[in-house]
């Protein structure tokens, strides 16, 4: 046997940790509002029966027309799941309870989650889930999925609702709109049978509800004339009574709110009116203007710091443990007699591209994550939003693009999907067109390296690495100017318009499971980098040894490449072979540059493999100086997104121009730069 | 009567309604705005916009165009004094000196978060 639970609520209260711990699934989490985009399915089984979970974005209301809420409500209303669960937090109840009521309007199956009480406990918040279940005559569970508490009730709750039958409406509204809704009730469940509550349809149609007229139509429930008649009569009695359209909206709308107050009032009691004291005290730390900003820059210093340092160790041991590993493999081959046209493109074309992505990437990957991730989880994000939102609405974008932006250090897809997050259509275009001006986190650890190499002089230790991650905080910054500079660049040509409205929530700060998070994401992103390095870096290294020793007419496959390449490159500071290896690097960008050095190697210029210095060896003996590292750099930050990147642009965008614009506008943009960037240099040493 | 715009950091009102063309009426509906709920600015970001509100225990961020949409009463009438002794808010006479200094603090434009 099947059932569907559905899980609803309020954005960030918790629904995507109730999912995954109880199916079991690593759906992301994060404590900033809109981290669920897309319905995230899952199932486990108790017994005999298996229940298929749905996650459902997080929205605050079933009457307003987001995407997102419309997901839900049409997810609600029409797929009709055995049990809606609508997660609560229980910090602030009286929020959370007008979406509780408002679902409970439109089914009588529906659970009520308290999530999060063991941050109400430690708030000295007391919530009478009893007295909830009564008022609300519904299953009431208290949760702290965090720690897995209350979670099996679930299942205990879906078994009590069957027996349950109907329930009375959650909401009583005044005597006249009561009248005409129970007139319209009979008419309207002719009109669609059992598809909706018959009560909910006739309330949103007085209401003057357009969009669930049209969801209604396209379930092939197209709303009859006489109908329509009906409806127009009791519209036109209610304007009477003085409650025309907007009023009677206004009124529902309210309804809901001072319901909510009232339960509120009789179930929750705070010992300690100054339970939010902590929090208003590190929003005055994050947010105040004093100190905001240089908070938010020694942030990122911080994390590019530990990143840095922490990488330095493991990178130069698995430098060392890979390359020996390589000779033990070119002699075993040899002396295994294995033919050298499968034994060289197997050891220094797949083997060596695989171990410069795991050694020279990984570690700065696996790193940056948990710290990324801790960051997420505590809840500061948002603040981070609220600070530049002012820079945004002058560029004529939305706030939450900062959001969006900020998700772009952890990958560009996943963050251009998040862009679902901005609701005004031009403003989120304009989010998915820049995202890819903030460096990802297969990106950075090759700028971080350049970094290291050519501008921080090579000192070492934990000061060495001070330098490096000072030198990067400030190139992410240019990537942040560069951003509002393209936002604002879009809003003035092609995408045209004023800022929409803007509202966002600053959830409470929460304490970040420090060791799980850390434990989970370093060993996610270590399997991911691996599989990644599998699927793609392996191919690659075996094109490029291709292209290296297969001759045309007496010269290598790929000089024909790089030499057609080379001016342009020359123009930007760079050469033929950099640019490669970038066009190549569009499959993932953590290979860019392990492929740049394959080339180089290739090239002949040194074959002896030894010690940790020897990337900066193989790109001095091919004509880098510092001119080039920071041309690259800048190259690094602002070129056409990843392959995975340009596939997400098209799907979110549905249009292959704007997937174009997508590619053109970061990569004219770093061209434009570099070759600045370069007359400026070549003019100051004339 | 003035909007939500024109609360001062730390200062408290009651919502009364709507602008007139408030096309993000329902929007703050479902965050709880709506008559006779208590608000209280917390602050501003770094740059002046947008504003932090406490609006039924949560924190909310609106630009000041939006908020302007919002029209309240500044706290210090009797049904204000009531709400804000069920939601625990500061006593009305420390209240009323803070407005003061935040209204001659408004003039100097330097209005930030209020402890």
């Amino acid at each position: 046997m099947e059932k569907v639970i559905a899980l609803a609520g309020n954005p960030n209260v918790g629904k995507s940790t109730v999912f995954n711990a109880l199916t079991g699934k690593n759906q992301h989490t994060g404590n900033w509002p809109g981290k669920t985009v897309e319905s995230a399915q899952g199932s486990c089984r108790r017994d005999k029966t298996v229940y298929r979970l749905v996650d459902l974005p997080g929205c605050y209301s079933l009457l307003s027309h987001s995407e997102e809420e419309e997901i839900a409500r049409d997810f609600i209303c029409f797929e009709h799941p055995d049990a809606v669960l609508v997660v609560c937090d229980a910090t602030c109840m009286e929020r959370n309870l007008i979406l509780a009521l408002q679902i409970l309007e439109t089914t009588p199956r529906v659970i009520l989650a308290v999530n999060l009480l063991d941050e109400a406990r430690k708030k000295k918040i007391h919530i009478d889930l009893e007295g909830l279940s009564r008022e609300l005559g519904i299953p009431v569970i208290g949760m702290a999925a965090r720690s897995k508490e209350g979670l099996e009730q679930v299942f205990e709750a879906v078994r009590i609702l069957e027996q349950k039958d109907g329930g009375n409406p959650p909401i009583r509204y005044p005597e006249p709109v009561e009248r005409q809704v129970s007139a319209l009730e009979a008419p309207v469940r002719d009109w669609c049978k059992e598809t909706v509550d018959s009560r909910f349809a006739a309330l949103r149609l007085l209401a003057g509800d357009e969009s669930l007229e049209s969801a209604m139509a396209s379930r092939g429930f197209p709303l009859p004339e006489a109908l329509k008649q009906q409806l127009a009569e009791k519209q036109a009695v209610l304007a009477e009574k003085g409650l025309a359209q907007e009023t009677f909206q206004d009124e529902v709308a309210g309804a809901f709110v001072r319901r909510s107050e009232e339960l509120c009032a009789r179930t929750v009691r705070y010992e300690n009116s100054q339970y939010a004291r902590r929090d208003r005290r590190l929003d005055r730390l994050f947010t105040s203007r004093r100190t905001g900003f240089p908070i938010m820059f020694l942030l990122l210093l911080l994390v590019f710091w530990i990143t840095v340092c922490g990488a330095n160790y493991p990178s130069a041991l698995l430098f060392d443990l890979f390359f020996r590993l390589e000779d033990v493999l070119a002699r075993l081959t040899q002396w295994m007699g294995v033919p050298w046209w499968i034994r060289e493109p197997l050891v220094f074309g797949v083997y060596r591209t695989l171990a410069w992505v795991v050694s020279v990437m990984l570690p700065p990957m696996a790193i940056f994550f948990p710290l990324f991730t801790l960051l997420e989880d505590s809840g500061y994000l948002p603040r981070v939003a609220f600070n530049l939102d002012c820079c945004f609405c002058r560029c004529r974008a939305c706030g939450k693009q900062a959001l969006t932006m900020c998700m772009g250090f952890g990958c560009n897809a996943a963050a251009v999907t998040g862009c679902r997050i901005i609701d005004s259509p031009r403003e989120r275009m304009i989010a998915i067109l820049t995202n890819s001006l903030v460096p990802c986190n297969g990106r950075f650890p090759a700028m971080l390296m350049l970094i290291a190499l050519f501008l921080a002089g090579g000192a070492s230790g934990a000061a060495g690495s001070f330098l490096p991650a000072l030198v990067l905080s400030a190139v992410i910054l240019l990537g942040i100017l560069m951003t509002l500079l393209a936002s604002w660049l879009l809003s003035r040509t092609v995408l045209k318009g004023l800022p929409s409205a803007f509202t966002l929530e600053l959830p409470p700060y929460r304490r970040p499971q420090v060791g799980k998070v850390i434990v989970r994401s370093v060993f996610d992103r270590t399997l991911f980098v691996l599989r990644r390095a599998a699927v793609i870096a392996a191919p690659s290294g075996l094109v490029i040894w291709l292209m290296a020793n297969v001759n045309v007419h007496g010269m290598a496959v790929f000089s024909y490449c790089t030499s057609f390449l080379d001016p342009l490159g020359r123009l930007m500071g760079l050469d033929g072979v950099i640019l490669t290896a970038f066009l190549l690097g569009m499959t993932a960008n953590e290979i860019v540059l392990p492929l740049m050095l394959m080339m180089y190697l290739a090239q002949g210029n040194l074959q002896q493999l030894g010690d940790g210095a020897m990337v900066f060896r193989i790109l001095t003996n091919n004509g880098w100086t510092w001119t080039t590292a920071v041309s690259a750099i800048l190259f690094f930050l602002m070129h056409w997104p990843c392959g995975t990147t340009c596939a997400t642009i098209r799907k979110e965008t549905g249009s292959w121009r704007w997937t174009l614009l997508g590619i053109a506008l970061p990569t004219g943009m770093g061209v434009i730069v570099c070759v600045l960037f370069n007359a400026a240099v070549r003019l100051l040493e004339c | 009567m003035s909007n939500l715009a024109e609360l001062c950091p730390g200062q408290t009102g009651i919502v009364t309604g709507y602008k007139e063309a408030a096309s993000m009426r329902r929007r703050l509906q479902d965050l709880g705005f709506v008559p006779g709920t208590c608000v209280k600015c917390l602050g501003k970001s770094p740059l002046g916009d947008p504003c932090a509100y406490l609006v039924r225990k949560t924190v909310v961020a609106l630009r000041r165009e939006d908020a302007g949409q919002v029209t309240v009463e500044p706290c210090g009438s009797g049904q204000a004094a009531v709400r804000r002794k069920e939601t625990g808010q500061a006593a009305p006479e420390a209240e009323k000196a803070v407005q003061a200094a935040e209204a001659s603090r408004k003039r100097k434009g330097t209005g930030r978060w209020k402890k």
